[in-house]
C-alpha cells in the first residue's frame, strides 16, 4: 500500500514569547490519504493554525517543533533544510488562508503571481507557455474570463473571485495536499457553498489530500471526511464526520456541537462553554479539558485519558466516553 | 495631556540600549546647557570679547582639553556654553512652531470644511520649499541675530506640526467616542479641547520633542551660511565656522564644535528612532514621514 | 500603470497653484516683512541714487497689489534683478550655475540609494541582530551630522593631510585644457564619457567623491531607514507569507516581491530629502569650492547680495516642487491603488 501523503506523529511545538514558552500543540497525530479531507476542529488559540503552518514548514520564527514528525509524501520535512523546503512547497503541499485579500501582493497582478510560480516550480520558461497554464489553472476553479482575472490587480477582484484565484493559485503546480485554514470565515455565506464545492469538486478531480482547518461545525458537515477535535492543542476526538457530529463522545466535542444555533431547537439564548482556554504555559497532569468539563470526574484532573477506540474509527481521550462506551 | 502614553514611551526606552543611549545623551545636554553659565572653566573666554595674544592655536591638553583659538581663547569653555545657546535655540524653535502649528491643526481639522482647506492650503504651501530654504530667505530678510534665527527656523517649521495636528484631528473625530461626545450633547469647544486635542498631542509633543535635535542642526548650518546667531555667540555651528580659516593651523577648533553638534543631535535622533521601532506600525509611518529628519 | 493625460494636466495645475504660492511667500519676506525692502536690493552701502533705483525698480511708490502684480510678471518674463556680487543677471548666474550642483546631488543621489536601500533591506530581514544595529546605528548618524562640518574634516583629513582625492574644484585646469575639452550640457561627467574624454571623466569623478559622499549622508541614512522599517512591515504581511507557502522562492518573494512594497515609500521619501540635499549643497559646495548653485547661493548670503539670495530660494523651492510632483508620479506608476 502505498503511503498517505500527509501524516502526522506526535506533533508537539512550543512558541517562545516574552511571557514564556507557550506549549501550543501537545502531542497531536492525524494522517490524510489520497482524495481524502481531514477537518481540524477547534476554537481559536486551540493550534490549529499553528499546525496547518507547521505542516508547510512554515512556522514563525519563535515557534519551534519540539519533537514528533511530519511526513510528506514518506518524507520527514522536520529533517529538510530551507532550501529542500522551499523545493517541496507549492509542488508537494500548499495552501490557502483565511483573508483572500491579504493573500495577494497589491502591487502585483494575479496573472503576475501565477506565471512566477509557474516558472520557478515548473520550470516553464517560456512566456506563452506559462501564460496559457496559468489561463487553464484559472479557468480550472471556475472563474469567468481568465483573461481578465490573469491582467488584474487583487483590488479590482472581490473576496470570493479572489479566493478561487488563490485556490488555482495553490493548485496550479499540481501539489498532492493542499492546506485550507478557514478559507470561507470571511466570505459571504452564498459564497462559503460555493468556495466548499469548488474545493469538494477539486478534491475528487485531482485525488487532493485535504487538510481543511476551521472552527465552523457547518463547514465540517459540509466538506470533511473525518474530523479531528482539538482542544488547547491537544486532540480529543477523531472519526468519521458523520459519527463524531450526530454521536460526539468528548464533553467538549458536545458542547461544541450545541453551540450552533439551530432553528429547529428553540431556545431563548446561544450556547456557549463556560470557562476560557487554559494557560497554555503550564503542564496539566490530568485532562487539560476538565476544569471546563460539566461531566468531570473525580480523576480527570489528576490523570490523563488515553486516546482509544471507543467505537471501530472512532477515537476518543476521556475516562467518561471509555467507561460508558 | 495623556501621561499613560509617555509612561509607555520611556518603559520603551529603557529596554534598549541604543534608545538608553539616546536618552542619557539628551539629559546630558539638557544638565549641561541648562548648568553652563556656571561650570566654565574660562568665563570671560566663553562669552567672547577677549584676546589672548600668548595663548593662540594651542593644541589639547590638561588645560585646554579642546586646544584654544586663533584669539587665544579655551575652545572647552566655548563648547560648553554653546550648549546653553543650542538648548535655547532648540527650545524656542520647537515651541514656537507649535504654537503656530497645533492652533492651525487643530481648527483645519476640527472645522474641515471649507476653512480647514483653505487653512491646509496656505500650510502646503510652506510646505513647498525645503526645509530651511525658507528659513535662509527669512535670515537673510532679518538680519542675524539669536532671536531672529528662532524666528526664521519656526516660521519654516510649523506647517509640519500643523499637518501632524491635521492628519491626529481628523482620523480621532471619527472615532465613535467623539460621536458618542456630540450625541450626549456636549458642545464643540469642550469636545475639541477635552477629547480630540490631548489625543492628538501626543504625537506631536513626542514629534517635536524629538526634532530639537534638528533644530539644532539647521541653526549651526544657518551659522555656517553667514544667516545665522552673530558673533562672538558660542554657538556650536559658528564655533566651527570660526575654525575653518584656520582648520590647517589648528584642526581642534572646528573639531570639537562639530562633535559636540554631532552627538548631541545624534542623541535626539537615536530617541526618535527607538520611538518609530516600538510605536504601532501607523504612528511609526506618520512620524518617520512627517519627521523632519 | 499607464498616467492618464487628465492626471498629468490636474498635476500640473496643482504646480502652477504651488509656484504661485511659493512666490507669494517670497514676496511676502521680501517686500512686505522689511521696513525699508530698497535696502536689501541695492547692496552693502548703498548711494541715495542706487536706493532710488531700487525703490523704482521694485515700483515701492505703488500700492502692494501693484508691486505684486510687478513681482509676478517680472519672475515670469525672466527679470530676476541683477546679482551685485557678479554683475550678471541673477537667472543667467543660475543657469550656468545648475548643471553642476545637479550633478553633485545626482552622483549623491546614486550613491545613496545603491548603499542605503540594500543595506535596510538587510537589516529587515537581519532584525534584532549585530547587522541591523550597525545599520541603524549608522543610517541615524546620517541625519544627525552637520555637513558643512564633516565636509571641512573630510577635506582636512583625506585631501589636505592624506592626500588621496581632490579637496576643491570640479575639475583640474590643466586636463580641461590640454585634452581641449569642451562642456556641452554642463555635466562633466555625461559630456566627457560621451565625447570619449577619459581624461576628465576620472578627473571629474575624483573630484566629485569627496562632495557627493558627504551630501549622501542624509538621503542614504534616510533610504536605509524608510527601507528597513517598510520591508520589515511587508515582511510580515499575509501577501508575504502566502507567496512563500505557494512556493515561491524566498529570494524573489523578498527581492522581487517585497522590494517592490518597499519602493514607493523610499522614493517618497527620498523626493522629501531632495530639498534638504540641495540645501546641504550650499554648504559642501562653499568647502569644496565647487562652482555651483550652492556655492553662488552661499556666496551670495555671505555678500548680502539680496537679489541673488532670492532668485536661488525661488529657483530651489521650484525645483523641489517639480521633484516631488515627479515623485508622485512614480509613485502611482509602482502602486496601482493610487487613483490617477
Amino acid at each position: 500500500m502505498q503511503a498517505k501523503p500527509l501524516v502526522v506523529r506526535d506533533l508537539t511545538i512550543h512558541y517562545y514569547t516574552l511571557h514564556g514558552v507557550v506549549k501550543a500543540v501537545r502531542g497531536v497525530s492525524f494522517a490524510v490519504g489520497r482524495g481524502e479531507s481531514l477537518c481540524l476542529v477547534g476554537e481559536s488559540g486551540s493550534g490549529k493554525s499553528t499546525i496547518g503552518l507547521a505542516v508547510l514548514g512554515a512556522l514563525p520564527s519563535n515557534a519551534r517543533v519540539v519533537s514528533g514528525k511530519i511526513l510528506i509524501n514518506g518524507v520527514n520535512i522536520l529533517e529538510l533544510s530551507e532550501k529542500e523546503l522551499e523545493e517541496i512547497r507549492g509542488k508537494e503541499i500548499s495552501m490557502i488562508f483565511q483573508d483572500p485579500v491579504a493573500s495577494f501582493n497589491p502591487l502585483f497582478t494575479i496573472g503576475q503571481v501565477l506565471s512566477d510560480i509557474i516558472k520557478y516550480k515548473l520550470g516553464v520558461r517560456d512566456k506563452n507557455e506559462a501564460k496559457k497554464l496559468a489561463l487553464k489553472a484559472l479557468s480550472e476553479v471556475g472563474l469567468p474570463d481568465p483573461e481578465r482575472i490573469y491582467n488584474s490587480y487583487p483590488h479590482e477582484l472581490s473576496g470570493g473571485m479572489l479566493q478561487r484565484a488563490a485556490i488555482a493559485v495553490a493548485l496550479a503546480t499540481r501539489p498532492s495536499i493542499l492546506v485550507a485554514d478557514e478559507p470561507t470565515t470571511m466570505l459571504d455565506v452564498t459564497l462559503q457553498a460555493q468556495i466548499l464545492d469548488l474545493l469538494q469538486g477539486l478534491r475528487r478531480k485531482l485525488g487532493l489530500a485535504l487538510l481543511f482547518i476551521t472552527h465552523n461545525l457547518g463547514v465540517v458537515a459540509a466538506i470533511c471526511d473525518k474530523v479531528l477535535v482539538i482542544y488547547a492543542g491537544s486532540v480529543v476526538e477523531y472519526g468519521p464526520v458523520d459519527e463524531v457530529l450526530l454521536s460526539p463522545l468528548h464533553p467538549y466535542t458536545k458542547r461544541l456541537i450545541e453551540c450552533v444555533p439551530r432553528s429547529s431547537v428553540k431556545t431563548s439564548r446561544l450556547k456557549y462553554i463556560p470557562g476560557s482556554l487554559p494557560d497554555l504555559r503550564k503542564d496539566y497532569p490530568g485532562c487539560i479539558f476538565a476544569p471546563r468539563c460539566s461531566e468531570a470526574l473525580e480523576k480527570c484532573s489528576r490523570i490523563a485519558p488515553k486516546f482509544v477506540e471507543a467505537k471501530p474509527g472512532h477515537f476518543v481521550a476521556c475516562h467518561k466516553a471509555v467507561k460508558a462506551g | 495631556m495623556a501621561l499613560e502614553d509617555f509612561k509607555i514611551i520611556l518603559s520603551l526606552i529603557k529596554q534598549n540600549p541604543v534608545s538608553l543611549t539616546g536618552l542619557v545623551i539628551v539629559a546630558g545636554f539638557i544638565v549641561v546647557g541648562v548648568l553652563a553659565p556656571y561650570i566654565l572653566p574660562y568665563p570671560e573666554d566663553a562669552w567672547g570679547e577677549v584676546y589672548h595674544l600668548e595663548k593662540r592655536f594651542l593644541p589639547p591638553s590638561l588645560e585646554h582639553p579642546f586646544g584654544t583659538d586663533d584669539m587665544g581663547r579655551d575652545v572647552f569653555s566655548r563648547v560648553l556654553l554653546g550648549a546653553r545657546f543650542s538648548l535655547i535655540i532648540a527650545v524656542g524653535v520647537v515651541g514656537l512652531a507649535l504654537l503656530i502649528g497645533v492652533p492651525m491643526g487643530l481648527i483645519a481639522g476640527y472645522l474641515g470644511g471649507r476653512v480647514g482647506t483653505i487653512l491646509m492650503r496656505i500650510t502646503d504651501m510652506f510646505l513647498a520649499f525645503p526645509p530651511l530654504l525658507l528659513a535662509i530667505a527669512l535670515a537673510a530678510t532679518l538680519g542675524r541675530g539669536l532671536v531672529n534665527t528662532i524666528i526664521a527656523l519656526a516660521i519654516s517649521w510649523w506647517p509640519w506640526y500643523a499637518r501632524l495636528v491635521y492628519v491626529q484631528v481628523n482620523s480621532i473625530k471619527s472615532l465613535p467616542y467623539v460621536d458618542a461626545a456630540k450625541i450626549i450633547g456636549l458642545s464643540p469647544l469642550a469636545i475639541m479641547f477635552k477629547h480630540v486635542l490631548p489625543n492628538a498631542l501626543t504625537p506631536v509633543t513626542v514629534q517635536a520633542a524629538l526634532d530639537m535635535g534638528s533644530a539644532i542642526l539647521e541653526a549651526a548650518g544657518l551659522s555656517f551660511l553667514g544667516v545665522g546667531v552673530k558673533p562672538p555667540t558660542p554657538e556650536w555651528g559658528l564655533l566651527v565656522t570660526e575654525g575653518w580659516s584656520s582648520i590647517n593651523v589648528a584642526w581642534w577648533i572646528s573639531l570639537f564644535p562639530g562633535l559636540a553638534i554631532l552627538v548631541t543631535v545624534l542623541g535626539f535622533n537615536l530617541l526618535a528612532d527607538a520611538l518609530r521601532e516600538a510605536s504601532d506600525p501607523r504612528l511609526r509611518r506618520i512620524l518617520l514621514i512627517s519627521g523632519r529628519v | 500603470m499607464p498616467v492618464s493625460k487628465e492626471y498629468i494636466i490636474k498635476r500640473l495645475l496643482l504646480l502652477v497653484l504651488v509656484v504661485f504660492g511659493v512666490l507669494i511667500i517670497t514676496f511676502v519676506i521680501t517686500r512686505i516683512i522689511p521696513a525699508h525692502p530698497e535696502l536689501l536690493w541695492a547692496g552693502s552701502h548703498p548711494t541715495e541714487e542706487q536706493l532710488e533705483k531700487a525703490r523704482r525698480q521694485l515700483h515701492l511708490d505703488k500700492p502692494i497689489y501693484v508691486q505684486l502684480y510687478y513681482y509676478l510678471t517680472d519672475f515670469i518674463k525672466g527679470n530676476w534683478g541683477v546679482s551685485w556680487r557678479t554683475k550678471h543677471p541673477v537667472l543667467k548666474d543660475i543657469a550656468t550655475a545648475l548643471p553642476a550642483t545637479l550633478e553633485l546631488v545626482i552622483v549623491a543621489f546614486i550613491m545613496a540609494i545603491i548603499i542605503g536601500v540594500p543595506l535596510g533591506a538587510l537589516a529587515a530581514l537581519k532584525r534584532e541582530t549585530w547587522v541591523d544595529h550597525v545599520v541603524r546605528v549608522v543610517s541615524v548618524l546620517g541625519a544627525s551630522v552637520p555637513v558643512f562640518w564633516l565636509a571641512l574634516i573630510l577635506q582636512l583629513v583625506l585631501s589636505s593631510w592624506l592626500g588621496l582625492l581632490p579637496g576643491a574644484k570640479r575639475v583640474d585646469e590643466y586636463v580641461v585644457i590640454e585634452t581641449g575639452f569642451k562642456p556641452i550640457t554642463g555635466f562633466i561627467l555625461f559630456d566627457s564619457l560621451i565625447q570619449g574624454n577619459f581624461a576628465v571623466f576620472t578627473n571629474a569623478l575624483k573630484h566629485i567623491i569627496l562632495p557627493a559622499f558627504v551630501l549622501s549622508m542624509y538621503p542614504f541614512g534616510l533610504s536605509a531607514r524608510m527601507t528597513r522599517a517598510v520591508m520589515s512591515e511587508v515582511l510580515n504581511e499575509q501577501h508575504t507569507r502566502s507567496a512563500l507557502a505557494w512556493g515561491l522562492p524566498k529570494r524573489v518573494v523578498i527581492y522581487k516581491y517585497a522590494l517592490k512594497n518597499a519602493l514607493a515609500p523610499v522614493i517618497a521619501s527620498l523626493g522629501l530629502s531632495f530639498g534638504y540635499t540641495i540645501i546641504g549643497a550650499f554648504m559642501v559646495e562653499l568647502v569644496f569650492v565647487w562652482p555651483g548653485l550652492g556655492l553662488y547661493a552661499a556666496m551670495a548670503l555671505l555678500s548680502y547680495d539680496y537679489p541673488a539670495v532670492i532668485g536661488c530660494v525661488i529657483v530651489v523651492a521650484l525645483i523641489y516642487t517639480v521633484i516631488n510632483m515627479i515623485v508622485d508620479i512614480v509613485h502611482s506608476m509602482i502602486d496601482p491603488r493610487v487613483k490617477l
